[in-house]
């Protein structure tokens, strides 16, 4: 192992910039990918943080019956029991009892007798954390006559284990919307009378947080429910679901009778399009960890090549292949632990950044208040790259494995029986295709019902990549003419170094396929990530322009409906309607006006039977996303949940035509009068308005107008849909600040990699360069010569990347359109064509100045003296 | 420490033949069906007994090389066989003969072949590492061999901070450091002025009497076949033995083959 250490050490300190190059590329690839694992752990701790305290029970899903009624006598609801995809759940309700003091008063009494009691099912602490016993035991069983108390109300009420309470059911008053008025009222069943005592132990004091913090008595569920009968009851059930089950697959089953959704603290950043975004942005941060492979493939190529004569050396002095493929893999071992401090301390530096500018994982401008190293994750990370930049060195390792021992000794130069490097070349160009559908099988949790689509499309993607490879593969020489002929007419400009480009070119054609594949599948990979952004936006703007347009949107005091009128119907103004009216049934039902809607009729292209139908109030407008997301199409019956019970309405029509200001796009629209009748909603005042523009109205002018005419108020606004869509446009944009982070990470990697790249050039031909340097080449042309060969890579390798980076994209989009619901789509630009170009022939330019300096710098001595 | 025989290192009718489009010497050997070059060598023997300084001398392209390269092993033959230490080469696997080669062989190139990275001291000292030696500038054989070839202000120094007489001092001392039962020198003056091609024969001539180490040198130059113990001539891949000479034929200075004998023998073969 000496010799190893001795000549790996020697071989990466006699190479200064070599082994600074090669670990700097898997320094960025690290820390590209554990700057965005940090900030996105950090992104959602936070997030988490401001929602949890409103969350008890941490469960994966919240299952409520649309019936607002406790299934008879508690039993547990066998369509919840029967769900394939719900593994466990617990029953709980609040109701309010008394204390009923006995007649000897022995017993201890509160000193407010009213009580709110939790009826909660059995495995609420074991399962779902709801509680913690400190003192005493859980239920002894699911019909025990038992309480927990939490240890704040024992102690005010003097109560301990082994105590005896009696409760009853307090008469039941209860206010609700019936036929568009508030009456106290009494469900069915409920009767006047409070009901009869019950006699509870005391089991335990519980631990003074989740239950345990709150003023209320616990009992099981069933013992409750009995306690409690007659009694209206809104019970709600947390549900824990299977390994890889998906809740909307759940809340799709058990639409009919119950709402199925995921607590707040748990839908942080697992918003399906909040989640696409996050995915994307690892998968994006990952590719950067890909290029890292690709800059250690070629630092190391480089190394063979500069070392070839030396490995053929230490072959003839007796160093077994053995021994050189050790001192080989301890240099790369040494490299990526350099690499990997070097990914720690730049991942620090771009944390740092990005706290700095508040760019999170889930959009700009929400800055992170918890700022946790998540170690395990990051040692995987720095794990990976480490891995990643050993598996690089696997093809120049086997080819100094494969070295000709006689014809590295006589020529110095790489001498290989064959090229044993192609076969890994070509393993490696059909590996990643196939790795492709194994990847995201693997980061990307299921789909439920779209994961056939979304599978069919990564197998396209996979074709489209792997027929990329093969093409190069098979027309190599296509390849190198293409190159050859950018360099051509540059020859009538520079023909001495134009001539020398060319032969340079000729004379290294793998090197040259595999520099041009780099950088084809490197600048592709940043123009396919610049596309779904771009769809996001092109999305944001149509959704804006389709919901928005033609209106204007005010806020401002309270105001009257008469004083509404009157002060924002300006001329241009068609109607002025109150937003007032939202109601959570239990998704956002909005309430919109019969003739707002008719007034819209041919803009959204509305059959007159779908309005009469909606102003008859026996029917919704459903958005987009909602439909998307509960799986309506027009024509289903919805139910939605009133004071009184389910009520059933048709979907007439999906629609985002007409949306709404601040942005939310699940939502429902319902006759204005009928929202009144269920749920007593007043829409004569407002605070809130929209404006419904005449065709031909200036809105920007009438946007300028409302905003001197509004009452003054805190949070006064006046916006006109364009300028809402550049808010969003905006925010949107702010929220991919965070990819640009990655893309100029790889950009610097594919330079980095292509500086090697040349840097391999010129080392290959260093005695030529000091032959022709002595008869009289200038530095000025050495240096003219590698940029001609640099615009040449870079003029192919952005066509490359182009031809590779519209179809991708095209497929990308789709797959993230179906994941996200969104309505995304792919619109090929010439822009698209030319803009890898140049950023190819930059990237390449930039990467070749370095080594164009250091071959104007060769000292002529030494190159003579090499033999 | 002689083989049964007495042999050190034997070669039994050696035959090394190219395939046409193989790229020469380095190309592989002849596959059935293939079209063959005319043979590099034919039919080679030779006998190298311990302790002696041999000498196999031939004009460019005669198959010097290729007879040095099968003789350590780095090269296989399309016939024959080489038997060194009493093991034959052939018969072992690639990474044994490398083991062989590492004990029993030490080299000198005419191009010096020095590890840029490395400095003078450890360049010397690689055979000795190779060996596992932990500390090897501090080993008693480094020490000696550092002085005996003068390099003992220069082991600090890199490669390139050398003259060309230096470097192949360098790499002699490094052929011998590890005491290997032979040393293998091709063309190791080729490349070096007169006064330093002398400077550098002295030093082998030196291992050989002062070291007890055996050497097998190839070489065109008449000058450095005037310091072997036996002389081969090498002429169109073959060797023919009883045109050899031997130093106790030299008349005129004790060690060492009369020049002019050389040159006698060169012209009889047509050399």
């Amino acid at each position: 192992m000496r010799i190893a250490s001795t000549l790996a050490w020697r071989s990466l300190a006699s190479r200064p910039a070599r082994s600074f190059t090669a670990a700097l590329g898997i320094g960025v690839g690290i820390a590209t990918v554990l700057s965005v694992q940090v900030v996105d752990r950090n992104t959602i701790l936070t997030q988490q943080r401001q929602a949890q305290g409103e969350t008890l029970g941490r469960p994966d899903v919240e299952i409520e019956p649309i019936a607002a009624r406790l299934p008879d006598g508690g039993a547990a609801p066998v369509e919840l029991a029967a769900d394939p995809d719900v593994a466990a759940f617990c029953g709980l309700f609040y109701g309010s009892v008394e204390v009923v003091a006995p007649p000897d008063a022995s017993e201890p009494a509160l000193e407010n007798p009213d009580v709110t009691i939790v009826g909660i099912g059995p495995n609420a602490a074991s399962l779902f954390g709801a509680y913690e016993v400190e003192e005493g035991h859980d239920f002894s069983s699911a019909r025990a006559a038992e309480l927990l108390v939490p240890e704040r109300v024992a102690a005010d009420a003097g109560l301990k284990v082994g105590d005896t309470l009696s409760l009853r059911r307090t008469r039941p008053v209860r206010k609700g919307c019936q036929e568009g008025r508030l009456v106290t009222i009494a469900a069915e069943g409920e009767t006047a009378r409070p009901g009869e005592p019950l006699a509870f132990t005391v089991a335990g004091i519980l631990a003074p947080h989740d239950l345990g913090a709150q003023p209320l008595v616990v009992a099981p569920f069933e013992t409750a429910a009995e306690l409690l009968r007659d009694a209206h009851l809104q019970p709600i059930y947390w549900g824990r679901l299977k390994d890889g089950a998906i809740a909307q697959d759940v809340a799709q089953r058990l639409k009919e009778r119950w709402t199925v959704e995921k607590p707040k603290h748990s839908l942080v950043g697992e918003r399906i399009d909040q989640k696409a975004f996050r995915k994307s942005l690892k998968i994006t941060s990952c590719l950067a960890l890909l290029l890292g492979l690709f800059v250690i493939y070629n630092a190391f190529s480089m190394a063979l090549v500069e070392r070839v004569r030396e490995i053929g050396l230490l072959r003839a002095l007796g160093l077994t292949r053995g021994e050189i493929a050790r001192a080989v893999l301890l240099e790369g071992f040494l490299l990526a632990s350099f690499g990997a401090l070097l990914g720690i301390a730049l991942s620090a530096l771009l944390v740092g950044y990005m706290n700095l500018m508040s760019i999170t994982t889930l959009g700009a401008g929400k800055p992170l208040e918890i700022l946790e190293i998540p170690w395990r994750l990051g040692l995987g990370v720095v794990a990976l790259g480490m891995l990643f930049a050993l598996l690089g060195m696997a093809a120049p390792l086997l080819r100094a494995r494969h070295l000709s021992v006689i014809e590295a000794l006589r020529a110095g130069r790489l001498a290989l029986r064959a090229d044993p490097g192609f076969s890994l070349r070509v393993g490696l160009m059909l590996g990643v295709p196939l790795m492709i559908p194994l990847v995201f099988t693997l980061v990307t949790p299921p789909l439920g019902e779209r994961q056939a689509a979304v599978h069919g499309l990564i197998l396209e993607l996979a074709a489209v990549v792997a027929g990329f490879f093969l093409l190069l593969l098979a027309l190599p020489k296509a390849v190198h003419k293409a190159v050859e002929a950018v360099i051509a007419p540059l020859c009538a400009l520079a023909p001495i170094e134009g001539r020398l480009a060319l032969s340079a070119v000729r004379g290294a054609r793998q090197r040259i396929l595999a520099t041009l594949t780099g950088l084809a599948v490197v600048v592709a990979a940043v123009f396919v990530v610049r596309a779904v952004n771009d769809g996001f936006l092109d999305e944001i703007a149509r959704f804006s322009d389709e919901s928005l347009s033609g209106r204007l949107f005010a806020r401002t005091r309270q105001l009257e409906r008469s004083r509404s009128d009157e002060l924002l119907r300006l001329p241009g103004v068609a109607r002025v309607d109150s937003m007032s009216a939202e109601v959570r049934a239990p998704f956002p039902v909005r309430g919109l006006r019969a003739d707002a809607l008719r007034a819209n009729r041919e803009r959204l292209e509305l059959a007159d039977g779908v309005v009469d139908e909606f102003a008859r109030g026996e029917s919704l407008i459903l958005s987009r996303f909602l439909a998307e997301q509960m799986g309506w199409k027009p024509g289903d019956a919805v139910n939605l949940s009133t004071f009184t019970g389910p009520r059933s309405f048709r979907v007439g029509a999906i629609t985002d035509g007409i949306g709404y200001w601040p942005d939310d796009r699940s939502f429902a629209l319902l006759e204005m009068g009928r929202v009144d009748q269920l749920f007593c909603v007043d829409d004569e005042t407002s605070a809130h308005f929209v404006l419904e523009l005449e065709p031909g109205a200036d809105a920007a002018a009438i946007e300028a107008k409302l905003r001197k005419r509004l009452p003054p108020a805190p949070d006064r606004q006046a916006r006109s849909a364009a300028t809402i869509k550049s808010f969003y446009l905006r925010d949107g944009r702010r929220d991919f600040y965070v990819f640009d982070v990655i893309l100029w990470s790889t950009a610097a990697l594919a330079a980095v990699g292509l500086l090697n790249s040349l840097a391999i050039a010129l080392l290959e031909r260093q005695r030529e360069i000091g032959l022709l340097r002595t008869i009289g080449l200038t530095a000025r042309q050495v240096g003219k010569m590698l940029l001609i060969e640099a615009l040449a890579l870079g003029v192919v390798g952005g066509a490359l990347a182009a031809l590779l980076a519209a179809p991708v994209s095209a497929i990308v989009l789709e797959a993230v359109r179906i994941i996200s619901r969104l309505d995304l789509r792919y619109r090929f630009e010439p822009w698209h064509a030319v803009a890898p170009l140049l950023a190819a022939v930059a990237i390449a330019l930039v990467a070749a100045l370095l080594p164009a300096l250091r071959g104007g710098r060769l000292k002529l001595g030494p190159l003579h003296r090499h033999e | 420490m002689s083989e049964p025989n007495g042999a050190l290192l034997e070669a039994r009718n050696l035959y090394r033949i190219y395939a046409i489009g193989s790229g020469g010497p380095a190309g592989g050997a002849v596959a059935p069906g293939e079209r063959a070059n005319p043979p590099v060598l034919q039919d080679v023997s030779l006998t190298v007994t311990e302790g002696k300084f041999v000498v196999v001398m031939g004009p460019s392209g005669s198959g010097k090389s290729t007879l040095l390269h099968l003789l350590c092993g780095l090269d296989e033959p399309s016939s024959g066989q080489v038997f060194l230490a009493g093991k034959e080469l052939f018969a072992l696997s690639d990474e044994q003969r490398t083991l062989v080669r590492r004990e029993c062989v030490g080299f000198v190139f005419q191009f010096f072949n020095l590890v840029p990275n490395l400095t003078v001291g450890e360049n010397v000292a690689l055979p000795l590492l190779m060996q596992g030696v932990t500390e090897p500038l501090q080993d008693e054989r480094f020490t000696k061999v550092v002085e005996l070839f003068g390099l003992a202000d220069k082991i600090g120094r890199r490669p390139h901070e050398l003259s060309g007489g230096e470097m192949q001092r360098t790499s002699i001392a490094r052929a011998v450091v590890h005491r290997p039962r032979i040393v293998l020198a091709d063309e190791p003056t080729g490349n070096l002025s007169t006064k330093a091609g002398h400077e550098v024969m002295e030093f082998l001539r030196r291992a050989v009497d002062e070291l007890g180490r055996t050497v097998l040198l190839v070489t065109h130059n008449p000058r450095d076949a005037r310091y072997a113990d036996e002389l081969h001539f090498l002429k169109d891949g073959r060797i023919d033995l009883t045109k050899s000479l031997r130093a106790d034929d030299a008349s005129r200075t004790k060690g060492r083959i009369d020049e002019d004998r050389i040159h006698a023998r060169l012209e009889e073969l047509g050399i």
